[in-house]
């Protein structure tokens, strides 16, 4: 009997980055801007999204990859307005991958689209190692989940794009401090841009809707 | 958070690696962890153990070894994260920066590896 050893050298994250990757270039060959939108259950993702494509829908094709645990619940919310949704069951997963996305973007009509906005599962940890192939990466925390949640998880911030704390009209009800939110953000991260948002106070979401036109400016 | 995924992609390859090489039996797998990943090394080396059941794995050394973050800095520093403590992401918080410059988005070189480095096999006697 021999024993041999055997070179493997498979790293997952290197895996997936390079799916991810091929990903990007497949989107950037439609002409597509790719927003990866990242945040704890409840954090708001489904609403902003829905509220990006009442302003932008006129202007842009959007479509929507929809990931979670159990994905029709906000597909739904989506199909609503008329726009391509594929909702990513991931069954057992915490956070989408670049395999699930490439296997959605094999179902979507990429020749019809300029916007791809793309709802990870509710989570702000495992998110933040998986690349999906998207041009920007976009955070959403609310004052509910308290002041110090952003401090509690840098990885996400360091990688993102733009930070959004979100529901900033309770601040006050749940003693929550959203400056230091938007402090600490760029403590982490100097040059993520921050925003704070409300669905209840409407222009608020204008720097919202501004971050994904001046994305978009790239191919323009 | 998520070793169980991980897990099942490692003893996927791990697997395949050994069938392509006519293995018998995996008598140890060597992996490398990176302590910025969110993996936690005991949790996957449970996640593993049960996939390894029934396989060719399952009376496998796996072993794992933690490898430190380090990072290189526009400032000319290279190296490992100052800190008083084990660096843990539960204690990682604003311990990102570089410990020369304080620039708190130093290009990260390792502590992100997920990796299979090699396995031993036993092979099998018909080859």
């Amino acid at each position: 009997m021999c024993e041999i050893e055997v070179e493997v050298g498979h790293d997952v994250l290197e895996a997936n980055e390079e799916l991810a990757l091929r990903n990007h270039h497949l989107l950037n060959g439609f002409g597509i801007i790719a927003f990866n939108i990242m945040g704890a259950i409840g954090s708001g993702k489904t609403t902003l999204i829905e509220l990006a494509i009442e302003m932008l829908g006129g202007r842009y094709r959007i479509g929507v990859i929809a990931g979670d645990i159990v994905a029709d619940i906000d597909a739904n919310r989506f199909k609503r307005y008329d726009v391509p949704v594929i909702a990513m069951n991931t069954g057992k997963e915490c956070h989408l991958d670049a395999l699930l996305v490439k296997n959605a973007l094999d179902q979507l009509p990429l020749d019809d689209l300029d916007i791809l906005l793309i709802e990870n599962v509710g989570n702000l940890i495992c998110p933040a190692d998986y690349s999906l192939g998207e041009s920007k990466r976009v955070v959403i925390v609310s004052v509910s989940e308290g002041d110090d949640i952003v401090e509690k998880h840098p990885m996400i911030f360091k990688t993102c794009d733009l930070a959004i704390v979100n529901k900033v009209d309770i601040s006050e009800a749940v003693g929550a401090d959203a400056d230091k939110m938007v402090s600490d953000a760029l403590r982490i991260n100097p040059s993520i841009k921050v925003l704070k948002t409300s669905k209840k106070v409407g222009e608020s979401i204008d720097g919202w809707i501004e971050f994904i036109e001046a994305s978009m400016n790239v191919y323009e | 958070m998520h070793e169980y995924s991980v897990a099942m992609e490692l003893y996927e390859v791990i697997l395949r690696t050994a069938m392509q090489n006519n293995a018998k039996k995996i008598t140890s797998v060597d992996m490398d962890l990176g302590e910025l990943t969110h993996i936690n090394p005991d949790q996957l080396v449970f996640c593993l153990e049960v996939l390894a059941k029934g396989s060719l794995m399952e009376d496998a050394k796996l072993n794992i070894v933690n490898t430190p973050s380090k990072v290189k800095c526009d400032c000319g520093y290279e190296g490992v994260f100052a800190t008083d403590r084990p660096l843990m992401i539960s204690n990682l918080t604003f311990n990102l920066a570089c410990p020369e410059c304080g620039n708190p988005v130093p290009n990260i070189i390792s502590g992100k590896e997920i990796n299979v480095r090699n396995i031993k096999i036993e092979l099998d006697d018909y080859v």
